[in-house]
């Protein structure tokens, strides 16, 4: 029976639940402690430094050397997709190095209020750099909502304009490949970073840097400086090593007590 | 071979793309245009049909359905973020949609992961479930970012870790070239079969 | 080696286009042996008792069709040939018309479906927000789906939506979902977990590994393998046999990756 079969009013749990809920608990619990430490400026642990991120400015620097653009795209999802919001920090920083080094970004978007928020955050990063007078709007490019014309554009736009550097960050659908051969043809380098598990094996083999999942959050974190960011990520963290160690537990003693094994069964009460 | 417009349109647009391959042409440049365009067209109809038009003919008008035009109102404020002055109004809607979202997934995942964590459980007895329990551990400690100068027990656990990743990657990649081959077999399939009338 | 090296990568996309060519023009049928979870899947299908109800789950759109189609018709031909009841909803407007095309070619060869629409199956289309309309069909599928079908006809005259009111184990034995990545999750979020009915995935080749962690939890009772598993299928099942013709054209492309994959690691030289 679902949620609403009979004999389930007046319980507060329901069978089965007591483990998730715990885990879902504790999750929320590490989450407002990091807030917390993070909005008083208390100490908080380090994020290491993803090989991926230091490369941004590198990449912007290979294009101003070469007199070509660099071109970013956060995927073809709407901005509920946590992965999207996660491209937005990257922007910024891409958009600030372009200012500082004055190499046109071209960003190019398959959602409508992706493409206004990105439009709004590459001015908004071009005026805080004190370069207004580089931002163009044609730039900023909405193409299609559809997957595959909006790769089809892409493809069409490489092969004219050939940017240097391609960063694809945010969540890809099938057209994931389509603008990896592009960007490889027009002998791009590229950088992407996904956590859709379907396209990663794309990004490994196609790309010159791939960030893995969580690295994504990660490096959005740590490029940010946001302390609200960095502070989910860590409590994110903890959680894994909970979670860890809890399976470790677990088949200690499943392996010791067989069946019978009293850990899993209280999980799944 | 074929006396259908229809084939012949889709078999000379699938030619046009498939040039690509060779090197941009007037010809891709024509379908990529027609691409884009009719994808805008289509996704107009598609909403209209799929979307709003239900909503309005089902929940909208049937009786009692007023309560309707609130969320439809809420959903319109979307697109104040292109009236400037008013972008702000934009934030309401898209609080309320990801936070439902978030609570949604709250209320569900847990109970899943949870299976796949006392699943991941097993009993130490063979080499594939030790060799499980390690990949898994690994997977963890690759994903460990809080520890600058990870402990050397960490950091091999998430080379093994990345190498276990990395296996299953390629074992994706394998399955996703086969199932792409698949698509462009259908595509020459409609080719050779319906359009030049060759082949079984 | 320096003139592999600096290959034109225009000959590999010739070589693919070549070998599809030859695949369309001369088929090479291959019927695997079947794996223990598409025997599984059948096994599940053949205890089926008549009238028993199922609920099949339309994810893959038009994209996927080529390797989909063959193994939805076969499913749902044998779900067919045990008598059982069939309750087909769908993830987008486009798979509802997938799953239409399908049935109706599945139906037209059976009379008690060809002419028992609403008494032996249904399909429900699709619903804006999925996965909202998942959740809520486990306790009750006409409310669910806004008590019209795809076509906008009323469910309430149904007999088959009487006898099967909710998607829960009290009036379904088994759930499929046929999906080509976005349907697995939610089928197992809102459907398999809380009500604990088996759940069986037909799942494009790309998606598989990915599935295993849900099977060895048994959060699946089992996974139908992209073409493969769909020729597998169709043998066991006594379908029709469509999927061994791409088995074998797959087959033949997966030896040809292999050997560019090969030649390519061994001239290519890191930067």
């Amino acid at each position: 029976m679902g949620f609403d079969g009979p004999g389930y009013g007046a319980r507060l749990l329901l069978p089965g639940y007591l483990g998730s809920a715990l885990l879902a608990a504790l999750l929320l619990a590490l989450m407002l402690i990091c807030l917390f430490r993070a909005r008083h400026g208390l100490r908080m642990p380090h994020l290491r430094r993803l090989p991926g991120i230091r490369v941004l400015e590198e990449m912007v620097g290979r294009a101003t050397e070469m007199g070509r653009p660099v071109h970013m795209t956060p995927g073809t999802d709407d901005p509920r997709n946590p992965q999207v919001l996660a491209s937005f920090p990257i922007l910024r920083q891409l958009a600030l190095a372009a200012a500082r080094y004055d190499t046109p970004l071209l960003h190019t978007s398959a959602d409508q209020i992706v493409y206004a928020l990105s439009d709004a955050t590459i001015q908004q990063t071009y005026i805080e750099a004190g370069r207004a007078s580089l931002y163009d709007p044609e730039h900023v490019r909405y193409l299609s909502d559809n997957p595959f014309a909006y790769a089809a554009a892409v493809m069409g736009m490489f092969r004219r304009e050939r940017p240097a550097a391609n960063v694809m960050f945010g969540n890809f659908g099938a057209e994931a490949l389509l603008l990896i051969e592009a960007g490889a043809d027009a002998g791009s380098l590229q950088l992407a970073a996904t956590s859709n598990i379907f396209q990663l094996p794309f990004f490994v083999a196609g790309c010159d840097y791939t960030l893995i999942g969580e690295e994504m959050y990660v490096a959005a974190a740590s490029v940010s400086g946001d302390p609200m960011l960095r502070s989910t990520v860590i409590a994110q963290d903890w959680m894994r090593l909970v979670v860890a160690l809890l399976v470790l537990a677990g088949a200690i003693v499943h392996t010791l007590a067989g069946p019978s094994d009293p850990l899993r069964r209280w999980l799944q009460r | 071979m074929s006396t259908s417009l229809a084939v012949w349109t889709g078999a000379l647009l699938t030619l046009a793309v498939l040039s690509f391959l060779y090197d941009d042409n007037p010809a891709w440049r024509i379908t990529e245009h027609l691409y884009v365009g009719l994808a805008a067209g289509y996704g107009l109809g598609y909403t209209w049909q799929n979307y709003l038009r239900p909503v309005l003919l089902n929940q909208v008008g049937a009786p009692g359905g007023w309560i309707w035009i609130f969320p439809l109102v809420l959903g319109a404020l979307l697109y104040t973020r292109y009236i400037r002055g008013w972008e702000w109004l934009a934030r309401f809607p898209m609080g309320i949609w990801i936070g439902y979202g978030a609570g949604y997934i709250l209320a569900y995942l847990p109970r899943v992961v949870v299976g796949q964590v006392t699943g991941s459980m097993v009993a130490l007895n063979s080499l594939s479930n030790v060799a499980l329990l390690v990949c898994l551990l690994g997977g963890f400690a690759t994903f460990v970012f809080t520890l600058p100068d990870r402990p050397g027990l960490i950091r091999t656990a998430g080379r093994i870790g990345r190498y276990a990743i990395l296996i299953a990657l390629g074992v994706a990649f394998g399955g996703t070239v086969l199932y792409r081959f698949t698509l462009l077999y259908g595509q020459v399939h409609f080719l050779v079969h319906d359009w030049l009338g060759l082949g079984h | 080696m320096t003139a592999l090296r600096r290959l034109d990568r225009r000959w590999l996309y010739l070589g693919v286009l070549l070998i599809t060519v030859a695949a369309a023009v001369w088929p090479l049928r291959i019927a695997p042996r079947p794996t223990r979870e598409t025997r599984t899947a059948f096994d599940l299908a053949q205890a089926l008792q008549p009238g028993a109800g199922v609920f099949v789950y339309v994810e893959y759109g038009l994209g996927s069709r080529e390797e989909m189609d063959p193994m939805l018709a076969a499913v749902l031909g044998h779900l067919a040939d045990r008598g059982a009841h069939i309750v087909i909803a769908a993830r987008s407007p486009e798979a509802s018309q997938v799953a239409e095309t399908v049935m109706g070619g599945v139906a037209a060869r059976d009379p008690a479906y060809a002419k028992g629409y609403g008494q032996t199956w249904v399909n429900l289309g699709y619903r804006p927000a999925p996965d909202v309309a998942l959740r809520a069909a486990t306790s009750g599928i006409a409310a669910a789906y806004n008590e019209v079908d795809y076509a906008g006809r009323p469910l309430a005259g149904m007999p088959i939506l009487q006898a099967l009111r909710a998607l829960n184990r009290t009036y379904f034995a088994l759930a499929y979902a046929f999906d080509s990545g976005d349907g697995f999750a939610p089928m197992i979020y809102y459907v398999g977990t809380p009500t604990g009915l088996p759940v069986i995935i037909g799942a494009i080749s790309m998606e598989v590994p990915l599935l295993q962690p849900y099977l060895a939890a048994g959060q699946l009772a089992a996974v139908i393998a992209g073409a493969r598993g769909a020729a597998e299928y169709e043998a066991l099942a006594g379908q029709p046999r469509r999927a061994d013709v791409l088995v074998g054209a797959s087959a033949m492309a997966a030896i040809y990756v292999l050997a560019v994959m090969l030649l390519g690691n061994l001239v290519a030289r890191r930067p």
